[in-house]
């Protein structure tokens, strides 16, 4: 790993955590144990106070809570909560067991904290003995003033960047971690795992896999349908909206930007109204069965499945999503027609290729080679498209009786009845997992393979 | 001298008034108000001012009679079936006191976030409810909620179509009018089902003995259900259809209950009736209706930070004279049995409906942890007869699947 970095950063440096443990002097050593020790003999006293700092809180933490929290780690607490009768005012008086989830939290948390620690105790090792060289050679030591100074220099990178790490550390890899973890856990309604829950090893994985299990043939069903969604949600969008584009962009198309101005105009509603309303109209007693029951092209009593067929369902879902997508893909592409050189076509056309030609030998690669990243982030945001899919069929039909999920559920909203209505956050947190490999390695195998990659490296 | 003795005992005083407060439920004998607050949430008809703001009231009547607290009540908005949720989900978040339907005390027991009631305050509950509410309510030989309504559903009907005698048998109704049930809600549903001898856990609190939706007594409730579903004279009632159907006179009778009777009488006016279940034929026999009852409670949170006060305030907000507004302001029906003996409340139509229905034909819904399992299916059974995938052919094999899904963690 270090030697990875040393090769990105393009320069080596002599002041490494292991050369100050192997070369460093007695005060670069007692360092080790008394962070800062090694900066405070060599005239940086300021920053060495601040690492001895940084040392005593970790202790003081640690020594208070950290050590009960790892400990419990293991664990998981196993206290419930105590109840005790109150003779005096005739009540119930409670007392707070063990709570799993905080536990797992606090320990994680406290994981964490150590590795930023070490990270902090080789950044004073590595310090001190840059110090300590600087100072046996006669050159000149950084004042803290001079420290301070250079993060608006040359070390302006660690100034700026350190705030959205931080945040993304107890933002977003907290989390992360806290909810990976779940997935080894049977924290989950069944067995009344709620407030107390154990570490399970693989046992979810293992029932997912298996595909004799409801739960894992349910799995199959929904993983298959996601990508199949994904992936004519995305094309459908990109096709439509690039067939809108160009014959709005046509030279002999007049008032473009009133045509524009007509089909984006959908995005002007806000997508859950439309999507709720679009549900509410296609129910089986819906304005548009009353409507086609009137004109007499259905039976009096009559509906279209919209949401109770699963391959009507299925349909209705994806067209209605080109109905609310196609906007903002049509915005998109307009962009990247108008950059189209004119010179190609003129040239093309001089050589004699005709419309078809010209489309697909100048318009398609130059589109999708700077859409290619575009197209994958939307079809990951399509597997992950939770509105659609909730707001407009909730995932129904259902057709198997015994599955958790429907025919039109993604990953993303089997995984919310999961937790949210069935509370099987250890399944939900499993399935969140394979969500997330599934995607990352797509998405990685997609556009490293990409034109836009290999050759522009956008 | 005499300053600064009185200086002195100032500050005594002031140094145990605030120990005092931070030992909170101790502090009675100081003579100083407790400071005491208290969040307490309702569906939002209780707190709205065109109901009448009937929590708010009431909160200020208890605040009344216990001089001794200063209460700051902290009003939030949880209707009686999704409380259950949000309590269970953070209870240390949540209000000190809530309402929550019965069938939703399990999610709650479950994640430690109710408190039970005992001595006195469990006494005057039972003296004032019937056993049959309080069984609802109760779990493991503890009680858990203040009952303040029952809760189950009954038959509104246009009496101008149908008599007194057409109303005790489904069929008759069909052959008269038009009548629509929500068959895809599965709390209707299985009124079918429980009416042909299918049970929930033996006697809806054996947890070991799982739901027996089987054999040929399920499969010819769902073969009766999917010819119900295809009589032109029935109409499945959902997002409010019965209702409006009622307003324009082409339904003729609904399955619903209490919170629509204002609604009813609207549209029925003089013509309106409340009947409990009526019997349906299966294969030549009569069978009866059977509803899911329940009751709706007021519950304390175990992480209440002033036990006693929210425990005095669940009981008062269950109190005949709080159920007895509850009633006028917003329909409520009273459970309190003392209320239920008064002439004005019993003549009314819903109220006897209700009471019928609670005593006559319905059984008690279920709250162990696995009834949990049994609404998906049932609703997906309903809607698949809706479909038309559950057919004939098939209905036998499909009611299998439905209670072993019933029967099933899914996983």
């Amino acid at each position: 790993m270090l030697k990875l970095m040393k090769k990105e950063d393009g320069f080596s440096t002599p002041y490494t955590c292991m050369n100050a443990i192997k070369k460093g002097g007695i005060e670069t050593k007692l360092s080790m144990v008394l962070m800062g020790f090694g900066n405070f003999v060599h005239k940086q006293k300021i920053k060495g106070l601040l690492y001895l700092a940084v040392e005593a809180a970790y202790l003081v933490f640690m020594l208070m809570n950290g050590i009960g929290f790892l400990s419990m780690l293991g664990s998981l607490g196993s206290v419930p909560q105590k109840e005790v009768w109150d003779e005096a005012n005739q009540v119930y008086v409670y007392t707070q067991g063990d709570q799993s989830v905080l536990i797992l939290l606090y320990g994680v948390a406290t994981v964490l904290l150590t590795l930023l620690m070490i990270w902090v105790w080789r950044g004073t090792l590595k310090s001190a003995y840059k110090a300590e060289c600087l100072d046996k050679n006669g050159q000149h030591v950084n004042t803290f003033a001079e420290d301070l100074k250079s993060l608006l220099h040359e070390n302006l990178h660690r100034l700026l960047m350190t705030p959205p790490m931080a945040a993304i550390c107890i933002f977003t890899i907290l989390p992360l971690i806290f909810m990976i973890c779940m997935a080894f856990t049977n924290y989950s309604k069944i067995g009344n795992h709620l407030m107390l829950f154990d570490w399970v090893g693989l046992e979810n994985f293992k029932a997912l896999f298996d595909s004799n299990s409801i739960l894992g043939s349910t799995f199959w069903s929904v993983l298959g349908w996601t990508l199949i969604w994904a992936f004519f949600a995305t094309f459908s969008n990109y096709i439509f909206g690039m067939i809108l584009a160009m014959v709005i962009n046509r030279k002999d198309t007049k008032a473009k930007g009133f045509w524009r101005f007509c089909f984006v105009l959908s995005c002007a509603v806000p997508m859950f109204v439309s999507l709720l309303i679009m549900r509410t109209m296609l129910q089986p007693n819906g304005a548009v069965n009353v409507l086609l029951r009137n004109l007499g092209w259905i039976g009096a009593d009559a509906s279209l499945p919209f949401f109770t067929d699963p391959t009507w369902a299925r349909v209705t879902v994806i067209v209605i999503n080109i109905w609310v997508g196609v906007p903002y893909t049509l915005l998109q592409l307009t962009g990247v027609l108008q950059n189209i050189p004119e010179e190609l076509y003129e040239a093309a056309k001089v050589d004699g290729a005709n419309a078809v030609q010209r489309f697909f030998k100048i318009t398609l690669p130059y589109m999708l080679y700077v859409t290619t990243p575009y197209l994958i982030v939307t079809f990951t945001g399509n597997v992950n498209n939770f509105n659609i899919i909730y707001l407009l069929s909730v995932g129904d039909p259902v057709t198997d009786l015994a599955s958790t999920a429907g025919k039109t559920d993604l990953l993303v909203t089997w995984l919310y009845k999961l937790t949210i209505d069935k509370q099987y956050y250890n399944i939900g947190a499993v399935i969140g997992i394979l969500t997330f490999i599934i995607l990352a390695v797509g998405a990685l195998l997609t556009y490293r393979n990409s034109k836009s990659y290999k050759e522009g490296g956008i | 001298m005499g300053k600064r003795r009185a200086a002195l005992l100032m500050a005594g005083v002031l140094a145990v008034t605030g120990l005092a407060g931070c030992g909170g439920a101790e502090s009675q004998d100081s003579g100083a108000k407790e400071k005491v607050r208290l969040m307490v949430w309702s569906p939002s008809e209780d707190q709205s001012k065109d109901s009448g703001q009937w929590l708010q009231n009431t909160c200020e009547d208890f605040a009344e009679l216990h001089p001794e607290w200063d209460i700051t009540f902290v009003y939030g908005i949880a209707d009686e079936a999704t409380a259950a949720n949000q309590v269970a989900q953070d209870p240390e978040a949540s209000a000190d006191v809530f309402m929550y339907a019965n069938d939703t005390l399990t999610i709650m027991t479950d994640a430690n976030a109710l408190a039970k009631f005992g001595g006195k305050y469990r006494e005057e509950i039972e003296t004032t409810n019937s056993p049959e509410v309080l069984e609802s309510l109760v779990k493991d030989g503890d009680l858990y909620g203040v009952p303040f309504t029952t809760n189950t559903w009954f038959m509104y009907y246009d009496k101008s179509v149908f008599s007194e005698e057409d109303i005790k048998n489904l069929d008759t109704m069909l052959e008269k009018g038009t009548v629509s049930l929500p068959f895809t809600n599965s709390w209707y549903l299985p009124s079918f089902y429980i009416g042909n001898g299918c049970t929930l856990f033996g006697d809806g609190t054996d947890e070991s003995k799982g739901v027996d939706f089987s054999g040929e007594k399920a499969a010819e409730v769902t073969d009766y259900l999917i010819d119900l579903a295809a009589n032109p004279n029935f109409e499945i009632d959902a997002d409010g259809s019965g209702l409006a159907g009622l307003r324009d006179g082409s339904i003729n009778a609904i399955f619903s209950g209490s919170w629509d009777a204002n609604a009813v009488k609207e549209a029925l006016g003089d013509n309106m009736g409340a009947a409990a279940l009526p019997t349906y034929t299966l294969n030549g026999q009569e069978k009866q209706m059977t509803a899911y009852a329940g009751s709706k409670a007021i519950g304390v949170n175990p992480y209440s930070k002033n036990m006693v006060a929210a425990v005095e305030l669940a009981v008062y907000l269950g109190s005949a004279d709080a159920q007895k507004t509850h009633y006028e302001l917003r329909n409520v029906i009273p459970c309190n049995t003392e209320l239920l003996e008064e002439k004005s409340i019993a003549a009314d139509p819903p109220v006897s409906a209700q009471n019928d229905t609670f005593n006559r034909t319905s059984i008690l819904q279920p709250f162990v942890a696995k009834m949990n399992n049994c609404w998906v299916p049932v609703e997906n059974m309903g809607k698949g007869i809706r479909n038309g995938s559950v057919t004939h052919e098939n209905s036998a094999q499909q009611t299998e699947d439905m209670n072993e899904a019933m029967n099933s963690d899914g996983i």
